[in-house]
């Protein structure tokens, strides 16, 4: 029999039990040579069952000998290693022949206190190393049992080493060796395994192996693509098979590269470089490389040629051979455009004060690549030049070079150029030039039909010179001509300056309604010539519907106004007028209505769009008539009371009517005649509000002279018929010679004050006085708000010619 | 110690004895086993002390037996065997030693042995093919022959063998074979005789021929006489065992009284 060391057995007592006189009286186990019962059971005194038990003192408590079981079994639990041996159970019987049963027992001892030990005969285990990649590993196994165990190297289910040899102490041992610890050892489970009979649990020890590897590879994983210069990319590397995990280092050529950042899990390390190329970085092996510090040689590398793009950078220089100073009109210049780039520039481009240039051989502009050449330079090339260049990373353009070419004197355009100056009045005359160098010498002189005079007294200031000039006689008029010298030369166009008399400004001209809100208009006109003055700007808004005074506004400087706080929905009437020292110009009028309030509004869509105009006109017709009366009243008052001095008369004039703002103040003392009434020439324009009364410039028949003056309304009886007198003058002969016959045609009409103009009316530039041509006079007269209507001057029967809408052509 | 008589000589009776010495403790029991069976126990505290178990060929003598000694009344082949003796003492270690010894049974011969085949007569180079058998025994009979009281030598031919019969006992046979010289008779006489033996228990007895040369007459009557006195040395003999067995028990007895103090 079979036992297992501290476990049980049952040995059996193989005999038969008979009762009665044959009943057992005593059982004695024996084992081995030994005549001393390890066990007796003593039943010569009674009952079996009652028995005394006995045993020795190396089985102790560990025995029991159980008869209630067929056969009665001797159980012995725990086993041990002693109880090996023979044993013999030997019955007596009260009278039957003694019995006895032999019976071996065997004791496997399982297999124990089994160590790993590594080669120096220290115990190992768990998780042992690290050991490096292509060492030799020796491990020993030991273990013990009886019968002697098996002790085996296994790995998994793979049997590595099965010999073993046994100590003299009893002791098997199996060394396992492997010549090469490679890769694949990495974390490989070596199981020692120890068993000896199949009664028996074999006995397991194991060890884990780390191992210090190499890297594998090592790749850049970002794809190399060509960096832009300045511009900070990351790039990437990783490398896996090393362990622990491999440090990385990156190099730029021999340059080992800081700012890394690194992410290491499991055999793999990534490194990120953060990195901002330069220009210079262009084609330099940029280089990553990975590496087990355990391991002298185990660098791995993967590297690039990088690539560095970068905007263009221009440098904009004028031709070697050029001296800056030393250019004048008429040089040839060029430039170069010095361009360093990666990828090379697509085109290069030139720019002047920030346009573009193109060749123009007409002009001597010639682009050649990266040069510019400017053939025969003018003065007008003067300026910011700049080149400009693109390639695939954008768009650079150079510093700028200011071109200086050095001209002689020119005169400054725009300069105010007439000066409508009184006599024996000064005025103060700017002669500005334009010229470089600007180290200048003027001259100034006075020219007209009689004389031409040099004048000394002037200022001069850079490239401004200035006089104080008085006209002391009428041949003081004229033109002062201004001209300056520098090292290039002398100014070939002098800079003219017209000496006039003074006179009333012009009206305002192109007048437009801007913006129109329930409460706030917007006018804006063109200045008229302000008469060699300085003129400011009035507006007068009158309301319509009830007949007053809105609001009146000045504007110094323009004329423009915001007219605000108007009721809605109201139709005003705006007169505009210029005024300078010398008097006032013509008022120009036109009407505008304020926007309705929102629910107003929608019911007036319905209503006819003509019929505010209507309204008007039917006002107007009655204004005029009302108009027509008092003019006669006035006139035969007028008649009557002549021999009163003006100032009364203006008095009284104001007394008549709340329009009478507009009496003419201006008026030359040579222009009051004694046939024209002005005040209620101006009333009677003033009352006709939006209608175009007025006529411009025309001559009448009888003013020879063909000095066109104030054209004055002077009586409608009805409507549509005004009659306009031309006050006799004698202006021409009483100044000197500044107007004289050669620019009288073209600027005849300056001097004349328009009479009031409505709505959009343009003086048509055509529109020239024509001293020969009686009784003729083209007016074209628009009306944004009004129907076409036919106007018919009474006096001349006039036909009239619808031109086109909102058009009416005029023959007088 | 066991003393145990051997061999015995079937019908004889034995005493075997199982001397010990308790060395101050109770007996419990002495077990007498023959092959491990038991035929004879004596339990002082049972009732009687001494029991016999029957058993075949073991014939206890009860009134004989005792503590140290059982006695087999008459020896039979059956009582062959194994005999061994277990002493145990009282409770509550009840050491038990124990003894064996086998006791081996002889029968002897009750007929000595006889030659067969012999001419009454022969010539100078005739050739002499004779036998010899023993009656039966246990164990075999040893054979010898004689040729003018002179043990015959290797130089003889002759060949031996046995018979087992169903009761256990023994023939044994031994032929002999040989070419006659001058040398071989003494006045015209040559003596042929056959010797048959068991050892250690000192049994011998023989057969004689007389052969007369060609020339010379067999005498008969002579060969008559011998067949006698033949008998008569047997009887000696069978009374030798048994004064032998004799002498060796009270010696075994001392020695057992010796071997008792190791116990």
């Amino acid at each position: 029999m079979t036992a297992v060391e501290d476990r049980s057995i049952s040995l059996p007592c193989n005999v038969s039990f008979p009762a009665g006189d044959y009943a057992i009286s005593l059982v004695l186990w024996f084992r081995g040579d030994s005549g001393v019962p390890i066990y007796s059971l003593d039943a010569r005194n009674g009952s079996i069952y009652k028995a005394f038990h006995f045993t020795d003192d190396i089985l102790g408590t560990r025995a029991y000998f159980d008869l209630t079981s067929r056969p009665p079994l001797l159980k012995i639990a725990p086993v041990k290693k002693k109880d090996e041996g023979e044993y013999e159970c030997r019955v007596d019987y009260r009278r039957a022949r003694t019995e006895k049963w032999r019976a071996h027992v065997r004791v496997i001892v399982p297999p124990k206190n089994a160590v790993i030990k590594d080669a120096q005969g220290k115990r190992v285990e768990g998780i042992i190393g690290p050991f490096n990649d292509g060492d030799m590993l020796a491990l020993s196994c030991e273990a013990e049992g009886d019968p002697i165990p098996n002790v085996t190297w296994w790995r998994d289910s793979t049997l590595l080493d099965g010999d073993y040899s046994v100590t003299p102490g009893g002791i098997v041992r199996n060394e396992l060796l492997i010549k090469r610890l490679h890769r694949d050892h990495l974390m490989s489970v070596l199981t020692c395994q120890a068993s000896n009979t199949n009664l028996s649990v074999p006995v397991f020890r194991s060890v884990t192996l780390d191992i210090n590897l190499k890297p594998l590879e090592v790749r850049i994983s970002t794809v190399n693509r060509p960096l832009l210069a300045g511009q900070q990319v990351e790039l990437v590397c990783q490398s896996s098979g090393s362990r622990p995990p491999a440090r990385i280092l990156w190099w730029k050529g021999s340059e080992k590269m800081s700012n890394i950042s690194y992410t290491r899990n499991d055999n793999v390390t990534i490194s990120k470089l953060t990195f901002t190329p330069t220009i210079q970085d262009h084609e330099i092996y940029l280089s990553c490389k990975a590496d087990n510090p355990v391991f002298s040689n185990s660098a791995l590398e993967d590297g690039w040629i990088i690539t560095v793009y970068h905007l263009p950078m221009l440098r904009l220089s004028l031709g070697a051979n050029i001296q800056h100073d030393s250019i004048r009109e008429g040089s040839d210049v060029y430039f170069d455009c010095n361009i360093q780039a990666n990828p090379w520039v697509s085109e290069v481009g030139w720019r002047f004060e920030g346009k573009t240039l193109f060749s123009d051989t007409k002009t001597g502009i010639i682009i050649s690549n990266q040069t510019l050449v400017l053939q025969k330079v003018t003065r007008e090339r003067r300026g910011r030049y700049q080149c400009v260049a693109a390639n695939v990373v954008g768009e650079a353009e150079s510093e700028e070079i200011i071109l200086r070419v050095h001209y002689a004197p020119v005169c400054k355009s725009g300069q105010k150029t007439v000066f409508g100056v009184d006599r024996l009045e000064s005025v103060n005359i700017r002669c500005e030039t334009l010229a470089d160098p600007s180290d200048l010498t003027f001259y100034w002189s006075l020219n007209n039909t009689f004389e031409r005079i040099e004048l000394h007294s002037f200022i001069t200031n850079g490239t401004v010179s200035k006089i104080t000039y008085r006209p002391r006689t009428r041949y003081g008029y004229g033109v002062l001509n201004c001209w300056a010298r520098n090292e290039i030369g002398i100014q070939k166009e002098p800079c003219h300056f017209s000496i006039i008399p003074a006179g009333r400004p012009e009206p305002v001209k192109k007048c437009e309604v801007l913006n129109n809100t329930m409460t706030t208009i917007e006018i804006e006109c063109e200045a008229g010539y302000n008469g060699g003055l300085k003129q400011d700007f009035h507006l007068d808004v009158f309301n319509y519907p009830l007949e007053t005074l809105e609001a009146n506004l000045t504007n110094n400087n323009t004329p423009s106004f915001t007219v605000n706080n108007l009721p809605p929905g109201t139709t005003f009437i705006f007169a505009i007028y210029s005024l300078n020292s010398k008097g006032k110009s013509h008022s120009v009028a036109l009407t505008a209505s304020t926007l309705p309030t929102p629910e107003k509004r929608t019911a007036k869509i319905e209503r006819p769009g003509i019929s505010p105009v209507l309204g008007i006109l039917i006002g107007i017709v009655g204004a005029l008539v009302l108009l027509a009366i008092l003019t006669v009243a006035i006139m035969r008052y007028k008649h009557h009371e002549e021999n009163k001095g003006p100032g009364e008369q203006d008095i009284v004039n104001k007394h008549h009517t709340p329009f009478q703002k507009d009496i003419d103040e201006g008026l030359d003392s040579d222009t009051r005649e004694p046939d024209v009434i002005p005040a209620l020439a101006v009333d009677s324009q003033e009352k006709n509000g939006g209608i175009e009364t007025g006529s411009d410039s025309c001559q009448s028949a009888h003013n020879g002279k063909g000095r066109p003056r104030d054209f004055t309304v002077l009586q409608s009886k009805s409507f549509g018929t005004t009659s306009v007198s031309v006050p006799e003058d004698t202006q021409g002969m009483s100044y000197s010679e500044v107007s004289g016959t050669a620019s009288q045609v073209s600027d005849a009409v300056k001097p004349t004050n328009s009479p009031i103009d409505f709505g959009f009316y343009n003086k048509a530039r055509s529109l020239v006085f024509q001293p020969d041509q009686e009784d003729e006079c083209n007016i074209t007269v628009e009306t944004p708000l009004m129907e076409p209507m036919s106007y018919m001057p009474e006096r001349h029967g006039v036909n009239s010619v619808i031109n086109q809408r909102n058009k009416v052509s005029t023959s007088v | 110690m066991l003393d145990v008589p051997s061999p015995t000589v079937v019908g004889q009776e034995v005493e075997l004895t199982c001397s010990f010495d308790l060395n101050g403790d109770t007996l419990y029991s002495v077990k007498w086993y023959k092959d491990d069976v038991e035929f004879y126990r004596f339990v002082p505290n049972d009732w009687p002390p001494g029991q016999f178990l029957p058993l075949s060929g073991v014939r206890v003598d009860l009134s004989k037996s005792k503590e140290q000694s059982v006695y087999i009344r008459t020896v039979a082949l059956e009582t062959a065997g194994v005999y061994k003796c277990e002493v145990s003492t009282e409770a509550p270690v009840f050491d038990t030693v124990s003894a064996k010894k086998e006791m081996n049974v002889y029968v002897l011969p009750t007929e000595g042995p006889k030659i067969t085949g012999r001419h009454m007569k022969y010539r100078v180079g005739d050739t002499v093919t004779v036998n010899c058998t023993s009656a039966k025994s246990k164990p075999a009979a040893s054979l010898a022959w004689y040729i003018n009281d002179k043990k015959v030598g290797a130089d003889y031919e002759t060949v031996y063998s046995t018979i087992l019969h169903d009761d256990g006992l023994e023939v044994s046979c031994l032929s002999l074979r040989f070419l006659i010289t001058s040398d071989h008779f003494t006045n015209g006489n040559m003596r042929l005789k056959c010797e048959a033996s068991i050892p250690r228990v000192r049994y011998t007895m023989s057969d004689e021929a007389l052969v007369i040369s060609e020339q010379l007459q067999h005498v008969s009557g002579l060969q008559i006489r011998e067949n006698l006195s033949k008998v008569r040395d047997t009887a000696a003999i069978v009374a030798t065992p048994v004064r032998w067995i004799h002498r060796l028990l009270s010696l075994l007895s001392l020695v057992y009284s010796l071997l008792f103090v190791r116990i």
